[in-house]
Parts: structure tokens; sequence; C-alpha cells
């Protein structure tokens, strides 16, 4: 069940409706429960047994992990197995074996690979770190193991952000599963405006350069002006889009009593590609900092290893992504650009890059993360070959003028989108008024000025063709 | 349900907002319907351009048709046949079921033989490629008093609205605008050049994305439309309450001209072949049974072993490079329902 269709509006206004009727904490989350799953099943219901059984083996590993201090690696290690085999064998089967045919085929021995083709669960990714997070806390005594396991199975399964996440912590969301929720009128007012305007990113930015996207993506021998308009016009699309999901899954989540941590924090202001981790996605990254990085011994190191920890992470982030190569290059290509960003940051003061003016830094980091989109968005390797080769000199005026002309429609249509960091900066001026939530008629009233705003922009903006958000497919 | 404690202002302001996104849909025109479309002209010009030709064969279709047929060539080898052409890309069955009936009835003198370029389940399935700018597109090939038929086809199923904002879409304003938008992009990108400079920028982005232009292993949407349909769609039939089929023979049967529903071969696999299943066999032996029992008859080349993969470009579409190939391989197996023979190729001495 997708956000953008007419079955989740009805299932959500149900699910609203019945959810505050129930008085009691235990009927809300049993109810809220049942409707995740339902909400899971919708396509496939074979996947919620998946999705319980990743819950059931998480939650009883935490329990043994406590119960049983002797055996705590064990447990661990029990429940990291199981997920990571689940993963691997939906995501990743065919992709490994695939890839060690062809590597085969190069020495001459020829192997037609057994291949599973199944299809990918949606959320796998992001439902398989929130739940192994929770056992490592557990493991680390970052918090304890939890005695119901419906509030577990709600807190992996909970589904507004049960797709595409953002990926929660076990001590943020599962400990607001344990309050009592109160209904906030203030709060749905704005959760109601948070909702508009990720439908707005959706219909209207994403889905309309996902169409300059697709049609740039469709050539054979794009010129390097349309090209890279092309990459532009992604980098707006799948920022608009996941962003979106988020700004959908938090509105809907505060509907429901609950808070969602952020995700984005306006990700193309950044002025160096740490940066930009720090602003994209944010919740896969600190999973990747707090999990992967930490771990592998994080900066507290020697240069070398600390550059070692970076790429690894990155390689690994870009896995996370899609199994392919080119998320792969992805991730690896970030990897690279951290660590020489780094390296760049410990040369004589007058060479490092906070010498550059900081509008320069940003536009620098704006190409160097599009020419990541390349990679992202271009899942034949041939062919990202070729377009990374592009010439800009071979391009005549004609080409330059058709690139302005994507780039223009684009930005056309993602305009409020770049208006957004300053709005939000004007927002945070009013620090005390964010506090309270925006109390009183004079927010009401611009709040109703923004839907109204937004809604006509949906209403007559909208793409006509709405595609399923990208980050379903991870 | 409980409460923050709050001022009873407070549920007054959300109820508020609330109703400004249910009540603001009903301050714009309703939608999608007639009442919230312009007219769009009847294409006289084609209707002109085809009736010129006196064709005694005409072929219908969408780009099934125009990446197989090599149409100048076509022309050369079936003489003295004369070939008309009602193809637009995108175009599905209810759209043919108008190039039938607004194209194709109208010519003096009839022609005799009408073939129509189809892939799998397109005629069970008339509701398909109706909706935005497609719908204009369907009505230059209308007349006013199909809309009725237009309104069945995409009542039954497809078109219906999916999505919330389905319902309350004033498709004109949408296209209105939309258009507008490229207008705006398109003298930005042509500035400082005048009008000449817009329609310039307009032919090129035309020519950008020839199908030639494109690459082969891009995603096909209108192959995947084929593929995704309803499993009833999937079970052939001719009743007029299900589709179009039938109105089609009356159409014909009244000019008395005889229908070929032309099968095209979907894109095969590295061995060549296309994958069916039982249904899919099941619905052409279905539909073939019918076609022959009124009178017509349906070509199938799902089969045929020279169409091999390498012929393809981008989804179903064939390469440019394949056209030549293809079109002799055609006229060799429509021969047989050409009202005149062709003549044979000229020998050079």
């Amino acid at each position: 069940m997708v956000f953008q269709s007419l079955a989740f509006l009805q299932f959500f206004a149900l699910v609203l409706a019945i959810y505050w009727l129930l008085r009691e904490r235990r009927a809300q989350n049993w109810f809220l429960l049942a409707a995740s799953l339902v909400f899971y099943g919708w396509v496939n219901p074979w996947w919620v047994l998946l999705i319980l059984t990743t819950c059931v083996v998480d939650f009883t590993a935490a329990r043994f992990l406590t119960d049983r201090p002797q055996q705590r690696k064990r447990w661990l290690v029990l429940s990291l197995v199981t997920n990571f085999a689940i993963l691997c064998v939906y995501k990743y089967f065919d992709f490994f074996a695939t890839s060690v045919a062809q590597l085969l085929d190069q020495f001459g021995i020829v192997v037609h690979p057994f291949l599973l083709k199944v299809a990918l669960p949606a959320g796998i990714s992001f439902y398989t770190f929130q739940s192994a997070s929770y056992v490592v806390d557990v493991y680390r005594k970052q918090m304890e193991a939890r005695r119901s396991l419906p509030e577990y199975i709600l807190f992996v399964s909970f589904f507004p952000h049960l797709v595409a996440g953002p990926i929660q912590r076990a001590n943020f969301l599962l400990t607001q599963i344990e309050l009592p929720r109160v209904f906030d009128a203030r709060i749905a007012r704005n959760a109601l405006v948070l909702i508009l305007w990720g439908f707005f990113k959706k219909l209207v930015i994403a889905d309309n350069a996902a169409m300059v996207v697709g049609k740039v993506f469709s050539l054979d021998e794009p010129s390097f002006p349309v090209l890279w308009a092309g990459v532009f016009a992604f980098g707006v699309q799948i920022y608009a889009d996941f962003s979106a999901y988020t700004d959908i899954a938090r509105g809907i989540s505060r509907l429901l009593g609950f808070e969602l941590c952020r995700n984005f924090d306006h990700p193309y202001s950044a002025d160096s590609p740490q940066d930009f981790w720090r602003r994209w996605h944010i919740s896969l990254s600190n999973w990747f900092r707090d999990y992967v990085y930490i771990p592998l011994g994080g900066s507290r190191c020697s240069l070398l290893r600390q550059c070692r920890n970076i790429l690894l992470t990155f390689l690994l982030s870009g896995l996370w992504h899609g199994a392919a190569w080119n998320f792969v290059l992805w991730g690896a290509w970030h990897g690279a650009l951290l660590v020489l960003w780094m390296l760049w940051a410990k040369a004589p003061e007058a060479f490092r890059p906070g010498r550059l003016p900081k509008p320069l830094r940003i536009i620098l980091t704006f190409i160097l993360v599009h020419i990541g989109w390349l990679m992202f968005r271009e899942n034949s390797v041939d062919h990202l070959l070729r377009h990374l080769s592009l010439n800009p000199f071979s391009a005549d005026a004609t080409q330059w003028r058709m690139g302005l002309f994507f780039a223009a429609q684009t930005l056309l249509y993602a305009f409020p989108l770049y208006l957004h960091p300053a709005f939000d900066r004007w927002l945070d001026r009013h620090a005390a008024a964010q506090a309270e939530h925006f109390p009183g008629w004079r927010w009401t009233w611009a709040c109703l000025g923004m839907a109204a705003a937004l809604y006509l922009g949906l209403i007559l903006l909208r793409s006509p063709a709405s595609s399923d958000f990208i980050y379903f497919q991870f | 349900m409980k409460f923050q404690s709050r001022p009873r202002t407070e549920l007054i302001q959300l109820l508020l907002l609330a109703g400004v996104v249910l009540g603001l849909p009903f301050l714009l025109p309703s939608g999608p319907g007639p009442d919230s479309i312009k007219p769009v002209a009847f294409d006289q010009e084609r209707y002109d351009k085809a009736a010129r030709r006196h064709p005694n064969v005409v072929m219908i279709g969408n780009s099934m048709l125009n990446t197989r047929v090599d149409k100048p060539l076509f022309n050369e080898l079936a003489l003295p046949n004369s070939i008309g052409y009602v193809a637009e890309g995108g175009t599905r069955s209810t759209v043919w079921y108008f190039s039938l009936k607004n194209f194709v009835i109208p010519l003096e003198p009839p022609p005799k033989v009408v073939f129509i370029f189809y892939r799998d389940y397109d005629f069970t399935a008339p509701w398909l490629h109706l909706e935005g700018e497609r719908l204009e597109t369907a009505r230059t090939f209308m007349k006013p008093e199909d809309e009725a038929v237009l309104a069945f086809a995409r009542k039954l199923g497809g078109v219906a609205p999916t999505s919330a904002l389905d319902f309350y879409l004033p498709e004109q304003v949408t296209l209105n605008l939309r258009r507008r938008i490229s207008a705006l992009a398109i003298d930005i990108a042509a500035a400082g050049q005048g009008k000449a400079g817009d329609d310039g920028m307009q032919k090129h982005l035309n020519g950008l994305f020839d199908f030639q232009n494109l690459r082969s292993d891009v995603f096909d949407a209108g192959a995947a439309a084929n593929d995704i349909l309803p499993g009833e769609s999937k079970l052939f039939t001719a009743d007029p309450g299900e589709n179009l089929l039938e109105r089609f023979h009356t159409l014909a049967e009244s000019r008395k001209i005889q229908l070929v529903f032309y099968r095209v071969k979907r894109r095969p696999d590295e061995n060549n072949e296309v994958i069916q299943d039982a249904e899919l066999r099941a619905y052409t032996a279905s539909f073939k049974a019918w076609a022959e029992s009124k009178g017509h008859v349906l070509l199938d080349e799902t089969e045929d072993p020279r169409l091999t993969l390498s012929m393809y470009h981008d989804g179903d579409h064939l390469a440019k490079k394949a056209m030549e190939t293809y079109t002799r391989m055609f006229l060799e197996r429509v021969k047989p329902w050409l009202p005149l023979p062709p003549a044979p190729p000229e020998r050079k001495p």
C-alpha cells in the first residue's frame, strides 16, 4: 500500500478514527500492530511472516542476552546471523551468484548460476537494520531487553515508517510505544501541513522531475549538457521523493501521537561531503556511524585506519542501497570524497577547504554529490563510463540550450524545494513558538495559507505519471 | 480519546485546516470527465491525407506498426495496391476503433482490407491509454458522437480514479498549466532567439527523442502496460458490454471490409522465443476463432523464428536497421490478403 493511493487514505482514515476511540494504550498498541501487519501484507501476505520471524528472533535473542549473561555473545551472533542471512538471501543472493558467474566467465569458465529470482520484500533493509540495532543496544547495555513481544513487533513494523524509514532506534520509538499518547490538536494541525508538504514534494516535484530524468536516461547517447541536466533533475527527484516519504511518515505518526526522528536537513546546503552526510538520510548515516564505523575504530585510530574505516563504511552503505555494482561504486565514491576532504582539511592552514568562501564550498559539494547521483541512477556500467567520459566542449549551442531547457523545467517545479531552507531558517527564529508547536490564530492562518497553496499546487501541478517512492526498492 | 489540555479554539483551528483540505477541491472544476476538458478538434488533415491515396488497404496501429513497417518500401513492394496508414504511437484499441470509424469507413471507395496491429490483450483492455495527454490524442480521432463510446471504454475499468486526487483533477487546467511551464522552460532555454528559437527548440526536442535515439535497455512502459493487466482482461470475450470488438465487426461489415487482426511478436528472449503462458495461447486461439467466425482473419507472427532478438530496439519496438528485412517478411506473410497480387520485383538487366 503506498501513501499516495486512495486505498491508503481510506485505510488511514479508518485507523485514525478507531485508534483514538480506543482509550487504553494496550488496546491502541494491539490495534496499531494489526493495522501495521495489514498494511505490510497488503501486497504480499507472506512478507508478514518474514518480518514476524525477524521480530521473534531478535526479541528472544535480546531476552536471552539479559537472562543468560554467560551466553551473551552467542545470542548476539544468532540474532545478527539470522537478520543478515534473511537480508542476503532476498537481496544479495542473485547479485553475488551473477557476479561470480561473470567473474568466472572472464577466465573462460562458463557457469549458469542458480538464481532465486524472488521479489524483494518491501522495506526489508530498513526493518532489518532497525531490529538488529535493538539487539546490539541491549548487548551494549544501552537499553534493557523488553518484555512485551507485541510492543516490540509494533516498534519494528509501525506502518508509517515501515517501508522507507526513517530507521528508528528502540530508545526513541519503543519508549514512545510504551507510554500513553494524547491527541494534541495543535500538533495535529502542524502534522496536516507536513503531510501536505510531503505529498507536494512527491507528486509535484519528484514525479515531474522523474519525467525529465526518465527522458534523459532513456537516450542512448545524450550530450554532456543534456546528461547533466538529467542528473540535476535526478538530484531533485531523489531528494524530493525520499524526504517526502519521511515527511508523510512523520506527519502520520504525529497524528497518532508519535514523533519520528528527522531524516533530512537541507542536504544541498551542505558545504562538505561530511556535512552532506550529516544532512542526508540522517537515520541511516547515524546507524552506520554507531554500528559499523565506530566499532571499526572510528576516528580514534591512525589516519590510515580511519581512511579504511570510512571507505568500508561507505562501501557497505552503497551495498545496503541495492544489490548492484553502481550502488557499490556510489558508496565508494562517497567514501573517497570523505577521505579526500578529510585529508584536504589536514593540509597547511592556507590551503584548507575552510579557506574557500562558503558558497563556493556549497557549489563544490553540490557538484560532487551529483556526480555520485549519476552513479546511483545509471545501472549500466557501460553507459556510466560513457557518460563520465563525455566532453563538454563537443556539445554545440543547441545541445546546451536543450540541457538548459531540462534544467529550467526541473527548477520551475522544484522552486519550493529551494525556498524551503530559507523558510526553515525563518521558522528557527521563532524558537519559542516552535517549542510550543506554534500556538495561536496567527500560526493557524499561516498554516491555512500554506495548506491551501500546497493543496492547490498538488491538484493543479501533479505529474500525470506517478511512480513508487525510489527508496521502496531498498 | 485523551486530549492534550488546550484551549477549545485549538480544536477549531484544526477543524478549519481540515475543512480547507477537504473543501478546496470543490471550488475547482469537476473532473475527470468531459466537463473539464475543452474539445479537441478531429484531425481533418490526417483524414484528407489518408483519403488522397484512395487506399484499397489501410493499416491501423501504434508504434508497433511505426517501428516495423518501412512505409515507403512497403508502398513500393505492395504495388499495385495502394496503402493508407492511420498509425499513432501510444494508441490502443479504442483509438483504433475511432480510426476505423472516422478514417476508414468514410473513404470512397472503401478499402477492401484493414490491418490492425496489436499486442496480446489490447482488444480486451479498451480503457488503456485514455487519460491525460493521451486522451487529447484520442480526441483527434473522434467525432462528437463518439463521446459515449469513449466514456464506455474509460468506464470499463482502468480509467476509474485510483488516486484520491483523481477525484478532483481538472485535467484541462492541469494540462494547460503544464504546457505553460514547459513553454516557459523553452523560453528560458531559447532566450534571445525569439519565436523562431522557440519553434526550433521544440523541433530539436522532438528529434532528440526519436525512437532510434533511445536506449534499447530502457523500460518500455507500453509493453509493461500490457503485462500488468488484471486477470479478467486476459480471458477472451467479444461481449459488447466488455469491449469494442463487435463494434469493429459491425463497422467493417457495413462496408464489406475484411479486418486482419495482426498480432506482433513481442520482444523474444535470448533464444528468440516469446514466453506465452497457457492463458495467452488460449486467448489467442479464442480470438482467432471469433475473427474467423465473423469472416475476418487473425495473423500471428509470434512463432516466427526469423524475428530474432537482435532485430529489436527498446521493448517490443524493432530497430530501424531491421525494418527493411521485416517489411519484406511482412509482405510475404500478408500477400494472400492483399486485394491485388503484388507485382514481382523488376529484374535489372
